[in-house]
């Protein structure tokens, strides 16, 4: 009610403790008398208490800014991290597309590919081998579709993996330590036999056999490994521990990771950091990956 | 933390000691999230408007003048942060009141149903249902409305942060709350004998 108007703006600068002591008396004796402005007031308060309760952050972003304006190397990851919601949508593209005859698990859409170093090399090398390059895309239909699926997808990590996402998919090399189980792309979710596994070529796209690993457990993996943390790192000569390499549109980010007593340090190509797991986090983690 | 602490680490960071930034960040954190996630209604988005804010405080923190408060300060980033991502993904809310500096039009209705209100309140203020009302009230009305009610603003610490006079900053914020609770009322989780009081109403 237009009469009301002066009164409804009083109960509003009273709910922001903005009136003084006579206003306030002035208007609880109008609220008391004035039904519709009662009901208002009702629900000023109940607005005001619902936006008031504030929530969590997912994690904190100190990590992040810390690392950013310490205008040291920049650390990968900071870029990697927010988009590993997305590597879910281009993984599942990039195996559908690329290599669906190895797919065993179609049930949750998303796979990757996860290679260990074998003493043989699987197989079926040389199509494992095509399959990374990402040239093989038929079935781009399929893709498109799919993506368009996720609807919550973010704008910004559509178009940094849509244009020709042809294949995204994380290889994991290990290195003596730990003994992972060999499996070859037929066998990937059905058998796991143990192998002890030997220090390959640099190249983990050629020497590892693969197993499929789903988009979760990569964003898992990034999420493990991929903490920001400006620690004090030693320096570290020796080979390392497991080789990681994200595949995406024919761009391949290698990550090398060492593990020194129960620390794991990583390094992108850009300096070396600590990651947030301990070594055996990152060991059950690998060996779960197999199963 | 005190104003005087907050006074000393500002100083401190401004003398080279970058660290002593991190329990800034810490402290306001939180807020500036909320303030993000409400403007954005995105989890993810508002984790990188977070982020972003605090590196834009970084950035510009030997502006940064003693007379304001800091958190003032930093919100006004946030802020215009979130603004400036939402222009820029041009996601603007359906409806867009544009309120002027005076007296201008609002057509909004309330029943005076007083339980009725409480209880669709109450049963319907979810998350999801306050996301679309402060959609629905336009970027103005939901930055001035944001700042008040999760940043703790006074109407003079707006007007400042803002630059409006104290009467528009009260005319606006009364008018988005107002039209949110409007929205929050026809979003469809009222009980019948409410909804078809507020359609005889004229909403």
């Amino acid at each position: 009610m237009k009469d009301c108007e002066h009164w409804q703006e009083m109960m509003s600068c009273m709910i922001d403790g903005e009136l003084d002591k006579a206003e306030l008396e002035a208007l609880k004796t109008h609220i008391a008398g004035c039904p519709e402005c009662a009901a208002l007031f009702e629900a000023f308060s109940s607005v005001s208490t619902e936006l008031g309760k504030l929530e969590e952050p997912p994690e904190s972003v100190a990590p992040r800014v810390m690392y950013a304006i310490r205008g040291k190397k920049k650390n990968p990851w900071v870029r990697i991290l927010p988009l590993a919601a997305c590597l879910a949508v281009a993984i599942f593209f990039g195996v559908r597309k690329t290599a669906p005859d190895i797919i065993h698990d179609s049930d949750s859409g998303y796979s990757a590919t996860f290679s260990a170093a074998p003493e043989t090399k699987p197989p079926d090398t040389e199509r494992q081998a095509a399959a990374n390059s990402g040239t093989e895309s038929e079935d781009s239909a399929t893709g498109s579709e799919n993506l368009k699926t996720d609807e919550q997808g973010k704008e910004e990590c559509k178009s940094a993996v849509t244009p020709p996402v042809q294949n995204i998919e994380s290889a994991v090399k290990p290195s003596p330590t730990p003994a992972l189980p060999a499996v070859t792309p037929d066998n990937a979710y059905t058998t796991a036999p143990e192998s002890t596994a030997k220090p390959d070529s640099d190249d983990a796209g050629d020497g590892g056999t693969t197993v499929l690993m789903d988009a979760q457990q990569i964003a898992a993996l990034i999420r493990m490994i991929g903490a920001p943390d400006n620690a004090p790192v030693p320096d570290i000569e020796a080979e390392p521990d497991y080789s990681l390499a994200l595949i995406s549109g024919g761009r391949i980010i290698d990550v090398e990771i060492y593990i020194i007593g129960d620390t794991v340090y990583v390094d992108m190509g850009g300096g070396l950091f600590t990651a947030s797991c301990t070594a055996d986090e990152l060991r059950e983690f690998i060996s779960g990956a197999h199963k | 933390m005190t104003r005087e602490f907050e006074l000393e680490i500002i100083k401190s960071v401004l003398d080279g000691n970058i660290e002593a930034f991190e329990s800034l960040v810490r402290a306001y954190e939180k807020t500036v999230y909320n303030l993000a996630l409400r403007m954005t209604g995105s989890v993810e988005d508002a984790q990188d408007m977070t982020q972003e804010t605090f590196i834009k405080a970084y950035r510009s923190l030997h502006t940064f003048r003693a007379d304001s408060r800091f958190s003032v300060w930093v919100y006004r980033i946030a802020s215009n942060v979130c603004r400036d991502f939402l222009r820029a993904k041009s996601r603007r809310a359906a409806v867009s009141l544009t309120v002027g500096e005076e007296g201008e039009e609002c057509e909004l209705e309330i029943c005076d149903d007083s339980a009725s209100v409480d209880r669709a309140l109450t049963d319907s203020l979810t998350r999801d249902a306050m996301r679309r009302g402060l959609e629905a009230l336009g970027e103005d009305q939901r930055q001035i409305l944001l700042l008040r009610e999760i940043n703790g603003l006074s109407y003079d610490e707006i007007a400042a942060t803002l630059e409006l006079e104290i009467g528009t900053v009260k005319s606006r914020i009364f008018r988005a709350r107002k039209k949110l609770c409007t929205f929050l009322l026809r979003d469809g989780n009222i009980p019948d004998e409410f909804a078809s009081l507020h359609k005889e109403g004229g909403a």
